[in-house]
């Protein structure tokens, strides 16, 4: 099975900080067996679907081949080996930045929804006009919205300020849980499946 | 805690189980899934593991244990505070 791992900087496991064995010479790394590793957790070696990209996004991105039984987890993949094969380039700090952004519109556009509904159509069409992510902390921070919508402007500003700071995985976990204040529980996943299909399009992942 | 994710204050709770991999598997994708977006948590961890390591390296020098008359004290202190004895 091919699925996708989120490295720190060089290759190393974000939770085990196992520095994996990375491609080379055009072929793939070699393979990582977790029976054999007491460092990787539990007895598997982890990784992610398509669809569990925006949980997990870190500084690499690396597609993997997993090997032998794969069990699937909420949001990852587990299997007894795996290998490298090759870098996904077009992940790196200035798409991690976009997606970011997008995940703070996304948060804006909720808020404003809710800001509509709270009969406060003027400061919606304000947070609407919010092109860039420092407008939209500023406009957020500093609005005086209804009580009604207060949770989810401040949602907003908050999504703007982690993306302004670039911290992708923060602004789209805010952005998710924006949605289910303001559209309720399912809109979370939905929030999510929106993310995963902004990143498999962006990186140009088999769908 | 949630079926859907933690929070902070649940992984404070979590740290130190986290930390000796005694958690099934369902509360450690919980973990990692927090630990991947929350700074605070990561920061946090980061601190447990240097206090464990110091203290467990203090732990392991004989020179610096404290003397059998203290430990019994110590051991007596907690022990009472764990039985409902006074605090301070």
């Amino acid at each position: 099975m091919i699925a996708y791992k989120f490295l720190c900087a060089g290759g190393v496991g974000p939770f085990s900080r196992y520095a994996w064995p990375l491609p080379r010479d055009g072929g793939a790394g070699a393979w990582v067996a977790s029976a054999a590793d007491a460092v990787l957790c539990h007895g598997a070696v982890h990784a992610c679907r398509v669809s569990d990209l925006p949980w997990w996004l870190h500084d690499e991105l690396w597609e993997t081949e997993l090997d032998g039984t794969v069990t699937a987890g909420r949001h990852k993949v587990m299997a007894p080996r795996a290998r490298l094969l090759r870098r996904v380039e077009g992940w790196d700090a200035a798409c991690a930045q976009r997606f970011a952004d997008a995940c703070a519109q996304r948060a804006r556009d909720h808020a404003a929804a809710a800001l509509d509904r709270a009969g406060a159509s003027a400061l919606a069409a304000d947070l609407r006009r919010a092109a860039t992510t420092r407008e939209l902390r500023d406009t957020a921070y500093g609005a005086e919205p209804p009580e009604a919508a207060r949770v989810a402007v401040t949602m907003a500003g908050d999504a703007a300020r982690r993306a302004f700071a670039g911290a992708a995985v923060v602004t789209a976990y805010i952005a998710a849980h924006a949605a289910a204040r303001v559209e309720g529980a399912e809109a979370m996943h939905a929030e999510r499946a929106w993310q995963s299909e902004w990143l498999r399009a962006a990186l140009s992942l088999p769908a | 805690m949630s079926a859907d994710e933690i929070v902070c204050r649940e992984f404070a709770e979590l740290a130190t189980d986290y930390l000796e991999r005694a958690m099934p598997d369902e509360t450690l994708e919980l973990v990692e899934e927090h630990l991947a977006m929350c700074d605070w948590c990561r920061d946090y961890l980061a601190q447990i593991e240097t206090t464990a390591r110091a203290v467990g390296a203090e732990a392991d020098a004989p020179d610096t244990a404290p003397p059998a008359a203290t430990l019994q004290e110590l051991l007596d202190a907690f022990r009472a505070r764990a039985g409902g004895g006074a605090s301070r």
